[in-house]
């Protein structure tokens, strides 16, 4: 007879209603009182079968099967003998299948700015040793990104770097090729680039505008900020030029332009940073922490906790502008509740190594664009091609199943142990999961989930529309 | 169908749902996921009038223009191969059917 067991659950409020969120199948349920009690009691007993179930439901309880059967079907109740998908993780093992849909362009290592936490110093060589693509390296990279797109049809190439401003000419001319070369083979590129936003000028914003290009302008908010964190290599501040530079490209760019603020020290103005932004024509803003391994910037536990404190007003704001029909670009929200909403199982927290690679100045294919020039992280490059056992073993060294850590976590399917790179700085190895900000995570999360069934009842449309936005098409909503 | 105390509120939530109701029983949900469910992407013509995420359940979709759906709890007005059993690797010619549509061929049963 088969076994059953509650499946990993974690029960949140809102609205004064209960929901319960299906770890493992990323699924969310609105619940009444009734099947919380019920699964509040049965796992405590760890191993049932179905009689013992329906002896312990009330006599009158109508279709005490019918519950039974949509329990089940609903994950709430697993079979013991399926294992879960706990045990799935490390049966399925990590995927083989090579396909480049995003390519990041290292287009060069050089840099006007000086930002005080930029994740580059810690390799930084001499000037001597920097490099800057050559063009027949871009135009390889674009075929290699072409050949390695297996009919999926569309190819995202980035331009980045250093500052890719710096190189205009090896830009328009990559861009120009891979449009060509897509159109010849039948296959869509698509561009975007991230900028510090200083060598924005009327040539560039022209190259931007033609190639349709999604840009992304790194600028830590106000004048003082910016200047005492991102000033060019010879101290001179930076924030008037920036901001001149975005207002030209925000006048005639079609595309959303996203900011996307390093939180450091003292983050308790994100709420004023992100107003200030907004109002200079960014669509949306994103914070990070910082990653440098510069320890004087890293954010430490009350400044992480004033993070969250902050993230939460800024999620209701979110909130209620959805309830006035309006849009209010906080991008770590949106992001969080896109996730929640398409609920799609993920073994691993990122594409990178899998359908995204960074390919550097001499043509060698790393990771992702964080680990470039590492050669730990290097997995082929655009001449022979992938070098598939590497690529395969650090594809199973990265997998959610290896992260022992996490197995008993109910943010599991959704953080999967975050960034390889941070992991790389704090954690000390890129393979482990980032313990240190596991509670900020389980925090953050729940926010989300809160504010994601609170849109849901209130503008479910608004859900697809956020989807649409971060490239998920509304006719494969189900 | 009753909610029996449980009202799905996202995808994930609804593709489970969707399964009992329509009677897909236990099946492993990554497999379901992994083919397209409901109408295809491209060419579901059937969702201005009847806009997700409820079912296309009123709609006939031009089965011409439509090759790849009859996947999952999807009814099907035309005759088109059965991906589920017979010829479940059809539509990996077929994988962004605004391109790919002309490499879905007819199937001949020997």
């Amino acid at each position: 007879m088969p076994r059953f067991k509650v499946a990993d659950y974690k029960i949140f409020h809102a609205n004064g209603k209960n929901f319960v969120f299906l770890i493992d199948d990323k699924a969310i349920f609105e619940m009444d009182d009734q099947i919380g009690d019920i699964i509040a009691e049965w796992e405590k007993v760890s191993d049932f079968n179905d009689q013992e179930f329906l002896a312990s439901l009330p006599d009158d309880l109508e279709d005490r099967d019918e519950l039974f059967n949509s329990l089940l079907c609903k994950h709430l109740i697993v079979p013991i003998s399926k294992g879960g998908p706990k045990k799935k993780y490390h049966e399925k093992g990590c995927s083989a299948h090579l396909s480049v849909q995003t390519l990041v362009l290292h287009l060069t290592d050089f840099c006007n700015l000086g930002c005080v936490y930029c994740y580059h110093d810690q390799w930084e060589s001499p000037a001597t040793q920097k490099k800057r693509m050559p063009f027949h390296v871009g135009k390889k990279a674009v075929d290699f990104a072409l050949e390695h797109s297996n009919n999926y049809g569309r190819v995202l190439l980035v331009f980045f770097g250093g500052e890719p401003l710096l190189e205009l000419d090896l830009i328009k001319s990559i861009a120009d090729y891979a449009v060509r070369e897509g159109e010849r083979r039948g296959i869509q590129v698509e561009f975007s680039m991230t900028t510090n936003g200083t060598l924005l000028t009327q040539e560039a914003i022209d190259v931007i505008c033609r190639c349709n290009m999604g840009i992304t302008v790194s600028i830590d908010g106000f004048p003082e900020v910016q200047n005492r964190n991102r000033p060019f290599r010879d101290g001179r501040p930076s924030y008037d030029k920036v901001v001149w530079n975005v207002r030209k490209l925000l006048e005639v760019t079609k595309r959303p332009v996203v900011a996307r603020v390093t939180v450091t020290r003292n983050p308790e103005n994100l709420q004023r940073i992100l107003e200030h932004l907004l109002e200079l024509g960014f669509t949306e803003v994103g914070f990070s922490p910082v990653t440098s391994g510069a320890s004087g910037y890293k954010l430490n536990k009350e400044e992480m906790t004033t993070l969250l404190a902050q993230f939460k007003v800024l999620s209701k704001r979110f909130l209620q502008s959805i309830e006035r029909r309006e849009f209010f670009g906080f991008s770590n929200i949106i992001d969080l509740v896109v996730t929640l909403h398409q609920g799609e199982l993920m073994d691993y927290p990122c594409g990178a190594g899998l359908s995204l690679f960074a390919v550097n100045p001499e043509g060698r294919l790393f990771v992702c664009q964080r680990f470039i020039n590492q050669a730990d992280f290097c997995v082929g490059d655009i001449s022979n091609g992938f070098d598939l056992e590497k690529l395969l073993e650090f594809r199973k060294q990265v997998h959610i199943g290896q992260k022992k850590e996490c197995v008993d976590c109910w943010v599991r399917t959704i953080c999967t142990g975050g960034c390889y790179h941070e992991a790389c700085l704090r954690e000390g190895d890129f393979a482990k999961p980032n313990i240190h900000y596991c509670e900020w995570i389980k925090d953050w999360t729940k926010v989300g989930l809160e504010t994601y069934v609170r849109i849901a009842a209130d503008s479910p449309a608004s859900l697809d529309e956020l989807s649409l936005m971060r490239g998920y098409s509304p006719m494969r909503n189900l | 169908m009753k909610n029996k105390g449980l009202k799905a509120i996202n995808k994930a939530a609804k593709r489970l749902e969707e399964k009992e109701v329509f009677g897909m029983g236990d099946i492993d949900i990554n497999v379901a996921t992994g083919q397209p469910v409901g109408c295809t992407t491209i060419f579901d013509t059937g969702w201005e009038t009847n806009p997700r995420p409820t079912m296309p359940m009123g709609n006939c979709i031009p089965s011409a223009r439509d090759f790849a759906s009859c996947a999952g709890p999807c009814w099907w007005p035309a005759q088109v191969p059965d991906n589920i059993t017979n010829w479940p690797n059809r539509q990996d010619q077929c994988p962004r059917a605004e391109y790919d549509w002309r490499n879905l061929n007819y199937v001949i049963k020997r």
